[in-house]
C-alpha cells in the first residue's frame, strides 16, 4: 500500500470531519446492519478508506454524503464476505442514504448529539448504568442486565423506554427555539 | 411521530422484531421517506448514546483495574520485602496503559501516515468506536476478542471478561476454571481451558505459561506460534493443541495440518526444530528435548478425529488424508517421510490371501521367508499403506521409522514386493499408480546384519512399528490390513 500525499494541515482537516461525523456515519452503518460488532469493523473500514482517499471533500457539507456511500459499497462489499450477516435490501439501503442526506441537510445533528449527551449526565445514577450496560455491552444481553438489576426482562425494556423517553423530552426541550440563547 | 413508533424503531436497530414485524417495518421504510428520517435519527442518537456508554464504561474498569493492580502490587511488596527487604521494586503484572497509535487501531501499521498529529487526531477520531469497544481490557487496542465463556472463573486480580471483550497485546489472561474462546481478526481461534495463563503476546503470539489451549489456524494466518517456556509451537496451518504442565513440561498435539515445534535456545544450547503433522502428539522437556510420543488427545482439546481407523502415528511416520496420484519409483519421494494412506475399506477376502506375516512381536527379522500366513477367505479388512521412497542418500541417516496405532486389530502384513504387487488390485487406492515394474524394488528388504528393514506388530496387535534404511531408487513398502469396522 502507497501513502496518500496529503500534506500534515488537510490529513487533520479529514480527521477533524471524520471525528465530526462518526456518530452519522456510523448510525447509518448500524441502521443498515443492526449490529454493533459489524458496526465496528464496517466503520474501521470507512475510516481507512477516508483517510486513505486522494482528493476526499473538504467541505463540511459534502463529507457526511461522501463518507455515507463509502459505508453504503462497504456494507455490500462486507456481506458478500460474511456468511453471518443478514442480507440488507440494496433498495433498502439507497432509502436509507436518501433519508440520511435529508437529516444531515436539516443541520441538526450536532445539536442534537450536544443535547443528548447533556441530558445523559442529568439522568439519576441507576438510569446511567442501565443505559451503560445497555450499550457498552457488546452482546446486548437483557438477561444479563435484568440479573445484575434484579429486574425481569419486560422490566428492564419497560425502564428503558421511559429513560429513552426523558431523554428525547429533555433534548426537545433543549432545542425548542424559546430554550436556545 | 409517536413513541410507540420510536419504539418500534429502536427495536428494529436491536434486532428485538419478529421477522414478520421486520418485514412489514422494513416493508414501510422502503416507501417512507419521513419513516426512513427518523430511524437514521434514532439511530444517529444510538451511536452517541454507545460511544458515551462506552467511554464511561471503559473508565470504570481501568478503575476497576487499577484498583486491582493496586491492592496485588501491595501484596507483591509486602511479600518481596519480608523476603527480600530493599530490593527491586516489584514488577507490574500489568502493562502500563498507553494511547493506541493509528497502527494499532487499523492492524495496517504506520506505512502509510507520518504524522504524529495526525496519527493522535485520528486516533481520537475514530477511537471512540474501536477502541472503546465493549469491555476491551486496559493495556492498549484490542488484538482478539472473547467470543464464549463456558463457566470460566478467573484468578484473583483479573478483571472481568464478558463474550465480546476486546484483549490488549501483552494481557495475561489468567484463567482459573471453566473454558474461554478467543477469536483473533486474522480468523486464529483460541479455546483455554483452565486452570491456565496465556499471555496474548501480539496478534501472531500466545505465550502459554501453564494450562492448555487448542488453536485453529487458518491458511491467511499460517505462521501464529503458541510459545511456551520450553518451546515455539508455530504453525503450518492447522489445528494444533498444547499443554503445558507446572513443571513446564510441554505436550504437543497435532490433528489436523501440521506444525513446528522448535525449542527455545537457552544459553549455549542449540535450537531444534522437531516437525509434527496431524495424527502425532509429543511431550518435549523444559529445554525443549523430545522425550515420548503421545496418541493426540482429541477428546480434551474437544478435537475431530480425521485420520479414519488411525489412533496416532510417531516419528517419521505421517498420515496422508488422501493418497498421492503415483506410489511408482520416484513418484512420491522425501528423504525424511513415510506416508501412510488409507487404501480401501471393508474389504471382503474372497479366496485365502498369503501375507508375509501376522502374528505379534514377529517381523521382518524372524519371519520374512519362511513364516510366510494365510488369511482366510471372508476376512473383512481395511488396508492402509506404509510407503517410503528415498529421494537421495542422505550419509547422516542410516534410516527412518516410527510406529502406528490403529483403533482395531491389525489381521495381517503385507512386506514382500511380490505380494504388494499381487494384492494392488484387491487392496490398492482407487486411481493411485503402484510400483508394478520389479517385486525387487517395491517392499521391504530383508533385514540381515546391520542392514535391511524391520517391522514388528506389537503384542497389543493394534500397532506397527518400521524401520527402513535409505536405499536409494527403492520403494520401500507395508501395506497393513486391519479387522474392518463392524
Amino acid at each position: 500500500m502507497t501513502s496518500p500525499q496529503h500534506d500534515p494541515a488537510d490529513r487533520n482537516e479529514i480527521a477533524a470531519l471524520l471525528m465530526r461525523h462518526s456518530d452519522s456515519v456510523y448510525g447509518y452503518i448500524l441502521a443498515c446492519v443492526r449490529n454493533r460488532t459489524d458496526a465496528d469493523d464496517l466503520l474501521q473500514n470507512v475510516a481507512v478508506a477516508v483517510i486513505a482517499a486522494k482528493t476526499p471533500p473538504t467541505a463540511d457539507a459534502d463529507f457526511g454524503r461522501w463518507a455515507r456511500e463509502i459505508a453504503r459499497r462497504r456494507i455490500l462489499e462486507y456481506q458478500r464476505g460474511k456468511a453471518r450477516l443478514q442480507i440488507v435490501d440494496p433498495l433498502l439501503l439507497e432509502r436509507l442514504s436518501e433519508a440520511a442526506n435529508f437529516v444531515d441537510q436539516a443541520g441538526q445533528e450536532a445539536a442534537r448529539r450536544e443535547a443528548l449527551l447533556q441530558c445523559v449526565e442529568q439522568l439519576p445514577p441507576r438510569s446511567r448504568q442501565l443505559l451503560i450496560d445497555r450499550y457498552a455491552g457488546a452482546s446486548e444481553d437483557i438477561e444479563e442486565i435484568a440479573r445484575r438489576f434484579g429486574r425481569t426482562v419486560q422490566g428492564v425494556y419497560s425502564a428503558l423506554y421511559r429513560v429513552r423517553q426523558i431523554l428525547r423530552d429533555c433534548v426537545d426541550r433543549k432545542l425548542a427555539p424559546e430554550a436556545r440563547p | 411521530m409517536n413513541g410507540d413508533m420510536n419504539a418500534v424503531l429502536v427495536a428494529y436497530l436491536h434486532r428485538e422484531l419478529s421477522d414478520a414485524q421486520m418485514a412489514q417495518l422494513e416493508a414501510r421504510l422502503r416507501s417512507d421517506l419521513a419513516l426512513a428520517r427518523r430511524l437514521i435519527e434514532i439511530a444517529s442518537e444510538e451511536a452517541t448514546l454507545i460511544r458515551w456508554a462506552r467511554g464511561v464504561h471503559k473508565a470504570q474498569q481501568i478503575d476497576d483495574a487499577e484498583s486491582a493492580l493496586r491492592a496485588v502490587e501491595d501484596l507483591q511488596a509486602d511479600a518481596r520485602q519480608a523476603r527480600e527487604p530493599a530490593q527491586n521494586p516489584p514488577a507490574k503484572i500489568f502493562p502500563a496503559l498507553r494511547f493506541p497509535t493509528w497502527g494499532d487501531i487499523t492492524g495496517m501499521g504506520t506505512v502509510w501516515l507520518g504524522s504524529g498529529v495526525v496519527l493522535s487526531v485520528l486516533a481520537i477520531a475514530i477511537g471512540a468506536w474501536l477502541l472503546w469497544r465493549p469491555g476491551t481490557l486496559p493495556g492498549g487496542p484490542a488484538i482478539a476478542r472473547v467470543t464464549r465463556l463456558e463457566e470460566a472463573t478467573w484468578a484473583v486480580g483479573h478483571p472481568a471478561v464478558r463474550e465480546g471483550t476486546g484483549i490488549p497485546a501483552h494481557w495475561e489472561l489468567n484463567l482459573k476454571s471453566g473454558a474461554v474462546e478467543i477469536a483473533y481478526p486474522s480468523g486464529v481461534t483460541l479455546r483455554l481451558t483452565g486452570p491456565s495463563r496465556l499471555k496474548m503476546s501480539d496478534s501472531m503470539h500466545g505465550l502459554l505459561e501453564l494450562g492448555q489451549v487448542a488453536a485453529y489456524v487458518p491458511s491467511p494466518a499460517i505462521g501464529y506460534t503458541i510459545d511456551t517456556p520450553s518451546l515455539a509451537v508455530r504453525d503450518q496451518g492447522t489445528r494444533f493443541g498444547v499443554r503445558v504442565d507446572p513443571k513446564a513440561v510441554t505436550e504437543v498435539h497435532v490433528f489436523e495440518g501440521a506444525v513446528e515445534a522448535k525449542s527455545s535456545a537457552g544459553e549455549g544450547r542449540l535450537t531444534r526444530t522437531q516437525p509434527l503433522t496431524m495424527t502425532q502428539a509429543a511431550r518435549f522437556d523444559t529445554i525443549g528435548k523430545l522425550i515420548d510420543w503421545l496418541p493426540p488427545d482429541y477428546d480434551s482439546f474437544a478435537a475431530k478425529r480425521l485420520a479414519p481407523g488411525v489412533v496416532s502415528t510417531s516419528e517419521n511416520v505421517r498420515w496422508l488424508l488422501r493418497p498421492p496420484p503415483s506410489l511408482e519409483r520416484d513418484g512420491y519421494s522425501s528423504d525424511d517421510t513415510m506416508i501412510l494412506v488409507l487404501e480401501r475399506q471393508d474389504v471382503i477376502l474372497p479366496l485365502d490371501l498369503r501375507v508375509t506375516f501376522k502374528a505379534p512381536m514377529n517381523g521382518t527379522k524372524s519371519a520374512y521367508d519362511s513364516n510366510t500366513a494365510v488369511l482366510p477367505a471372508g476376512l473383512r479388512v481395511d488396508s492402509y499403506l506404509l510407503h517410503f521412497n528415498a529421494a537421495k542418500i542422505n550419509p547422516n541417516v542410516t534410516g527412518i521409522g516410527g510406529n502406528v496405532k490403529f483403533e482395531r486389530p491389525i489381521v495381517g502384513v503385507i512386506a514382500r514386493g511380490d505380494q504388494l504387487i499381487n494384492s494392488d488390485s484387491a487392496f490398492g487406492a482407487p486411481g493411485v499408480q503402484y510400483e508394478i515394474g520389479d517385486a525387487k524394488i517395491r517392499g521391504l528388504k530383508k533385514a540381515s546384519g546391520g542392514g535391511g528393514s524391520d517391522v514388528l506388530i506389537f503384542s497389543g496387535r493394534n500397532g506397527v512399528g518400521i524401520h527402513c534404511d535409505s536405499h536409494r531408487g527403492s520403494v520401500s513398502e507395508l501395506r497393513i490390513l486391519v479387522e474392518a469396522k463392524l
